[in-house]
């Protein structure tokens, strides 16, 4: 028996040592390590605080908060949609901060009234589509998607990815939801082909004569655009969606600091440092999306894709609508 | 008293056997407690989609993989043929893949502009339209091409250890070669080709990578939906159980199938066996015939990947590289030794006593058809459990508060891959296990020895060829392991896995091909181990 409980002891402390007993802070991120990393780098840098970070879908970040309990070690929630960062407000991971930097860099259509969660960057869903083929006076808007003249012409990604699914949310807080469930079959009878792949798909498929408009987030066309490919796009347009009811929608990606944080003051300065200059210029000039900060220039890449209003829907009801907005999809087969 | 120690290896076994069930149960019960049930809603309109697509993919893989594996290994088996040493062990790499590998390659090289579709075009003289690879038959082709190995190993070792004499005497009596394979080799081999295809059928259902990729509405994908997007753990535990119960009719009707049939050998050696020579023309039709899944399955994807590679490699962090290699390489390391150690505990405590110990080992193997979503919540519950009641513990009496300490480790990450894998390495064990005639047990029992020297001289020399395919497959396994992988990684641990999944995800394909590269070289040192020992 004794030396059962020597071997336990040793054990323990082995996993106990491994414990950084220097600044740091534990991020569980839902975007992708490779997006993130010159940010965290950068705030390293600055500030001397380790980033620890795990990355996984959001959904299974929640899952994973919600089972570790009041014991869980993460201190910042990172997202690239408004609905996860509700549905962590909803299940009451989050607690509020408290923070004039955060308060003033940010409009409030971008954040939790509660101060829960913060809009760190934007990202548009906006129509890509072939110049040959598709006549400027047939985009009205994402309502008339469902238009029969588009028969088996569009072409978008699965309904299960979280940008369809907000995208939805805000049509149905915007029409309602019995109209926006005529307009999702009358989507799904337009699609040129099953869902499949993601965005960069849409666009290919395009190109190759699939369909002739997509469904897209800003940053992949500009990306697109702006790589050593991009002769392939030359005959794609760009259009931000807008009709007389709503016009072109726009997601956050952001953050939220944890109500069983270790360290919260660390995790505060990480998302203060976020919305700070230097955080939102990589977000613009590297990741191109649009910063949080309508102080910010933004780049070359992210001017020339166009002019565009945005609907002043608060992000907070993509949120709220999203259950309704996957059962809908469900409902209608959009697969 | 006597009748426990008498059977301790069969209690060892039932022990075992339950840490792994534990977070089985765990699932279920715990599933069924509260929620929001969104069932009528699943039933109204996703579930018969469900139900149809994943039961498509489970027909046509199990029936795929099954002409594949046993005509080539029968022709392996059987024949002289030119490359047959090569080939023999080439049909194994398809394993080094990741199936969802797979699924990028193809999806691309069959798109608009795609490599193979220009080059079909090129050969037919006709422009053909992109082949549409985001759909069930996609799914269909890429499980084919790369489960197939399983049945192939299965069945090979089956006909050349199995049936060498008994070929011979039929052979002898007069038998052509398409009787002796459907009236001798055939049954003898029934419980390998079972057992392969019941591991192509799990390991169908527990895919989420490539349905998720190509675009389809499977089981495993409607539980993870229903499950972490919205929220509803009660439907996911029902489309859980059904899932299950899926798997436990198919088991148990092969069970009755077999009926009371005893299936060891002969131990006779069989390296005597003669083998066929086929003239020119059939020679060489073999040789075709064995090369087309090697192609398909290993040979294209593994060039298209090297390409893809060469393109991004300008792109790559070699430090955060070498991290990940040795991250991947350790946890694969270290799960399949743990598989191992308790598959040959529980296999062996079975065959000293399979009324006590028998039941609890075919629940214990379901872990292998649980999505990896799920297996990592499952594993967490208990683990978190276990936490909190050590840090209320030190909380209490030292006052030290060390917050989660085996969830959020390489202990939590450990047993998640010891519940999902555990049927692997059972069934390579015990198909080699089962292959010890009986007699051979009560032969040493009689001469005196105890339970515990029969396992280490006996068991474990003899059945070294189901031991070592078991932690090979199962190494192979966990380095390509995805969703639990994410869920349950402590911090700073990334895999291979995960990071091409992160790039394939974010459609860069190229920069994905450098890790799937790395995982698909690594995987084949085992197989090359695996591969020697196969052409002996």
């Amino acid at each position: 028996m004794k030396k059962i409980n020597i071997f336990m002891i040793v054990v323990l402390s082995i996993f106990t040592i491994g414990k950084c007993w220097s600044e740091e802070v534990n991020l569980y991120s839902a975007r992708k390590e490779h997006l993130i990393k010159p940010l965290m780098e950068l705030f390293e840098k600055e500030s001397g605080i380790k980033v620890n970070i795990v990355t996984a879908k959001a959904s299974q970040l929640h899952q994973r908060i919600l089972r570790e309990g009041k014991n869980s070690p993460a201190d910042v929630i990172l997202t690239s949609d408004a609905g996860n960062l509700w549905k962590a407000a909803e299940a009451k991971f989050l607690q509020p901060i408290n923070s004039d930097i955060l308060i003033n860099s940010i409009e409030s259509k971008y954040r939790d009234k509660n101060n829960l969660w913060f809009g760190l960057s934007l990202r548009a869903r906006i129509i890509v589509y072939s110049l040959d083929r598709v006549q400027e006076n047939e985009l009205k808007g994402y309502r008339f998607l469902s238009d029969p003249i588009f028969k088996n012409r569009i072409l978008i990604r699965s309904s299960s990815n979280i940008y369809n699914q907000s995208l939805i949310a805000h049509m149905i807080y915007k029409y309602g939801e019995e109209n926006i469930e005529l307009w999702a079959k009358g989507l799904v009878n337009n699609l040129a082909r099953d869902p499949a792949g993601g965005d960069r798909d849409q666009i290919k498929a395009i190109a190759a004569g699939i369909g002739d408009i997509a469904v897209v987030n800003s940053y992949y066309i500009v990306n697109m655009l702006n790589s050593d490919k991009r002769a392939l796009f030359d005959s794609l347009g760009v259009y931000f969606p807008k009709d007389n009811e709503m016009a072109t929608h726009f997601n956050i990606s952001g953050a939220g600091l944890l109500v069983n944080a270790p360290n919260s003051d660390n995790g505060k300065k990480l998302i203060e440092f976020l919305v700070s200059e230097k955080a939102q210029k990589i977000y613009a000039y590297t990741n191109f999306e649009y910063p949080i900060d309508k102080a910010i220039d933004i780049p070359n890449e992210l001017k020339n894709l166009g002019t565009y209003e945005e609907d002043s829907t608060n992000v907070y009801e993509y949120g709220e609508l999203s259950y309704k907005a996957i059962r809908l999809a469900d409902r209608v087969g959009w697969k | 008293m006597t009748i426990f120690l008498k059977n301790s290896w069969a209690y060892l076994s039932v022990i075992l056997s339950l840490i792994v069930i534990i977070p089985i149960l765990i699932i279920f019960l715990f599933l069924f407690n509260t929620g929001d049930d969104t069932w009528l809603h699943l039933k109204n309109t996703v579930l018969t989609s469900y139900i149809v697509n994943s039961l498509i993919l489970l027909i046509f893989s199990a029936l795929g993989t099954l002409i594949i594996g046993v005509t080539s290994a029968w022709l392996v088996a059987m024949y002289i043929f030119p490359f047959k040493k090569y080939i023999e062990w080439l049909l194994v790499l398809p394993l080094a893949i990741p199936s969802y590998a797979l699924a990028y390659v193809y999806s691309d090289l069959l798109n608009y502009g795609g490599f193979l579709t220009l080059t079909f075009s090129y050969i037919i003289n006709n422009e053909i339209n992109a082949i549409n690879f985001y759909s069930i038959y996609g799914a269909i082709f890429v499980f084919i091409f790369s489960l197939y190995p399983y049945v192939y190993l299965l069945a090979r070792q089956a006909f050349i250890v199995q049936s060498g004499t008994y070929i011979e005497v039929a052979k002898v009596s007069g038998l052509n070669l398409l009787s002796i394979f459907y009236k001798v080799a055939i049954p003898l081999a029934r419980p390998a080709l079972i057992g392969g295809v019941i591991l192509v059928m799990m390991e169908t259902l527990a895919d989420f990578g490539v349905a998720d990729y190509l675009g389809i509405e499977t089981f495993t994908k409607g539980i993870y939906k229903a499950w972490f997007n919205l929220g509803d753990i009660v439907s996911a535990g029902k489309l859980s159980i059904i899932l299950l119960i899926t798997i436990s009719l198919i088991i148990s009707v092969e069970k009755i199938l077999r009926g009371k049939a005893e299936f060891s050998n002969d131990t006779r050696s069989s390296r005597n066996f003669k083998f066929f020579s086929l003239n020119k023309y059939f020679g060489i039709t073999a040789l075709i015939i064995c090369s087309i899944p090697v192609i398909i399955g290993f040979l294209i994807p593994f060039a298209t990947l090297i390409i893809w590679s060469i393109q991004s490699v300008k792109n790559v962090n070699l430090d955060i590289f070498i991290n990940l290699f040795i991250s991947s390489f350790s946890l694969a390391l270290l799960a399949s030794c743990i598989c191992i150690l308790f598959a040959v505990f529980i296999i062996y405590g079975v065959r000293t006593n399979s009324a006590i110990a028998g039941p609890f080992a075919r629940i214990a193997s379901l872990g292998y058809s649980i999505p990896g979503a799920v297996a990592a919540v499952g594993v967490l519950i208990p683990l978190v459990w276990l936490d909190n009641l050590i840090n209320n513990f030190l909380l209490q009496y030292f006052d030290i508060s060390i917050g989660l300490l085996l969830t959020g480790s390489w202990f939590a990450l450990l047993f998640a891959y010891l519940v999902r894998f555990l049927a692997l390495s059972m069934h390579s064990v015990e198909s080699s296990f089962i292959k010890i005639p009986m007699s051979l047990d009560y032969v040493a029992k009689v001469l005196g020895s105890s339970n515990r020297s029969i396992l280490i001289k006996v068991h474990a020399r003899m059945g070294l060829g189901g031991i070592s395919l078991g932690l090979l497959i199962v190494f192979i396994d966990v380095l390509k392991e995805l969703p639990a992988t994410m869920i349950l990684r402590p911090f700073g641990l990334s895999t291979l896995a995960i990071k091409a999944h992160e790039f394939a995800m974010d459609e860069r394909l190229g920069d994905a091909a450098i890790p799937l590269l790395a995982i698909v070289v690594v995987c084949l040192i085992p197989l090359f181990i695996l591969a020697r020992g196969i052409r002996q």
